[in-house]
């Protein structure tokens, strides 16, 4: 690692650790959150990345490099897709975006929601996995074990891969990976996991303690033990993230009974240990800005897609990092100039006061959620003109 | 209460597999629950 290399690492982990920690700042970093757009963008594809390790460090790092940011929030492909399609089966159907499609997950009836709260390790393992995997619904032991085995040994591939693409990023660009091992808040895994968008509303209303019920059990017995193996320990160069699906379709009232008590007790986990942690704060969470003030302060940052962001730097900007700012169809439709004169409108009301990162307003996954032109010139503004 | 297929093989990969890459029982344990709640995501 060259000495620029070092300085420009250095000084881009002390951007965001101190906009996690209400500290000053000396600018506003600027923050990739980039995933198989780069894929597009460096003109090839996911199934071709997926077969050539070096060719999807590659298009990463020009989807990354080629742009002026101060760190970013993957290193590569986010999902282990290899692993997923040895195992047999699975949520993915869209090899392009990496998005689920409703209908996907339903995967355990609501008669089981007594099962799932009296020990939620076992009930996935034996009643949801050999559903959903036909790799794990086989009868004889050996066979499955050899087979589960070299699964795993693609999981461990990716996992190795993101580990080596993450210290090329460092080492050869100075840019920091702020991302450790994603976790999941336990209603968001009865959701995307078990019970999928219609059954999960229609629990909330018909039997919404079970889902509470649900909810606490996964959070103590699956999500908080395996903190540990998310994250050895606590690293201003690495935060956990968590993507929050569930609260932006549920009432105050029902996020309050099912989500809130098991997302707090995780979070507080996390704070009391010295983790910091990104939160993907998906689609609108105006309605529940009150639970959010009592968030644990100074570990995290939030990045906000349709929030305004000054209400959201208002209501719990002293409690997190607010992240987010110029939406991808201004980055896709408007011209370099036009994003600018945006980029620059929302570094005027959010930079003051510093707890503030710079980012697109949602995860660039297609070709269309951003022009390379304006992501150029929006980036290099912010890096000259956001300085304290 | 006998255990079920799949749970003979996460057991035997608790042996072997799980064994070699974590240096202690509690990082083990940490692995499993973290494994079974990404498989439930996937």
């Amino acid at each position: 690692m060259g000495e620029k290399e070092i300085r420009l690492y250095n000084e881009r982990i002390e951007l965001f650790k101190n906009a996690t920690e209400h500290k000053p700042m000396k600018r506003v970093p600027v923050f990739a959150i980039t995933d198989n757009w780069a894929l597009f963008y460096y003109g090839t594809t996911l199934k071709e990345a997926l077969k050539d390790p070096k060719l999807e460090y590659a298009a990463y790092e020009k989807g990354l490099c080629d742009f002026a940011y101060d760190g970013s929030a993957f290193a590569g492909i986010t999902m282990p897709m290899n692993f997923v399609t040895a195992l047999g089966g699975g949520q993915y159907k869209d090899m392009d975006t990496l998005q689920i499609q409703t209908g996907q997950s339903l995967n355990m009836p609501a008669e089981d929601y007594d099962k799932l709260i009296d020990d939620p390790y076992r009930y996935i393992l034996n009643n949801m996995l050999p559903k959903k995997f036909s790799l794990l619904s086989g009868k004889k032991v050996l066979p499955m074990f050899m087979k589960f085995a070299s699964a795993m040994g693609q999981m461990g591939g990716w996992a190795g891969n993101k580990a080596k693409a993450m210290e090329n990023f460092k080492n050869n660009h100075g840019l920091p990976i702020l991302n450790s091992v994603p976790s999941f808040v336990a209603a968001d895994i009865i959701l995307d996991g078990l019970r999928d968008f219609k059954g999960i509303m229609t629990d909330i209303r018909r039997c919404p303690d079970k889902v509470a019920a649900a909810s606490m059990a996964i959070t103590d017995q699956l999500c908080i033990p395996s903190i540990s193996y998310a994250q050895k320990e606590p690293s201003d160069e690495l935060y956990p993230q968590l993507y929050l699906h569930l609260p932006p379709w549920i009432r105050p009232k029902a996020f309050e009974q099912v989500y809130w008590p098991g997302f707090k007790k995780y979070l507080d986990e996390f704070a009391s240990r010295g983790y910091k942690l990104i939160i993907f704060f998906e689609k609108n969470y105006s309605h529940l800005y009150n639970y959010l003030k009592d968030l644990p302060k100074n570990h995290i940052i939030g990045l906000f897609e349709e929030d305004d962001l000054p209400t959201v730097k208002k209501e719990i900007g002293d409690v997190i990092c607010v992240g987010g700012g110029i939406k991808t169809e201004d980055l896709m439709f408007k011209t370099p100039q036009e994003c600018v004169d945006i980029s620059k409108g929302i570094i005027d009301q959010m930079a003051p006061g510093g707890a503030f990162v710079f980012a697109p307003n949602k995860i660039l996954l297609a070709a269309n959620d951003a022009k390379p032109e304006n992501l150029k010139a929006v980036t290099e503004f912010v890096r000259d003109y956001a300085v304290y | 209460m006998k255990p079920t297929t799949i749970e003979k093989v996460f057991n035997l990969m608790d042996k072997t597999l799980f064994k070699m890459i974590c240096k202690t029982e509690e990082e083990r344990e940490a692995m499993k629950k973290y494994l079974i709640a990404t498989l439930a995501m996937l």
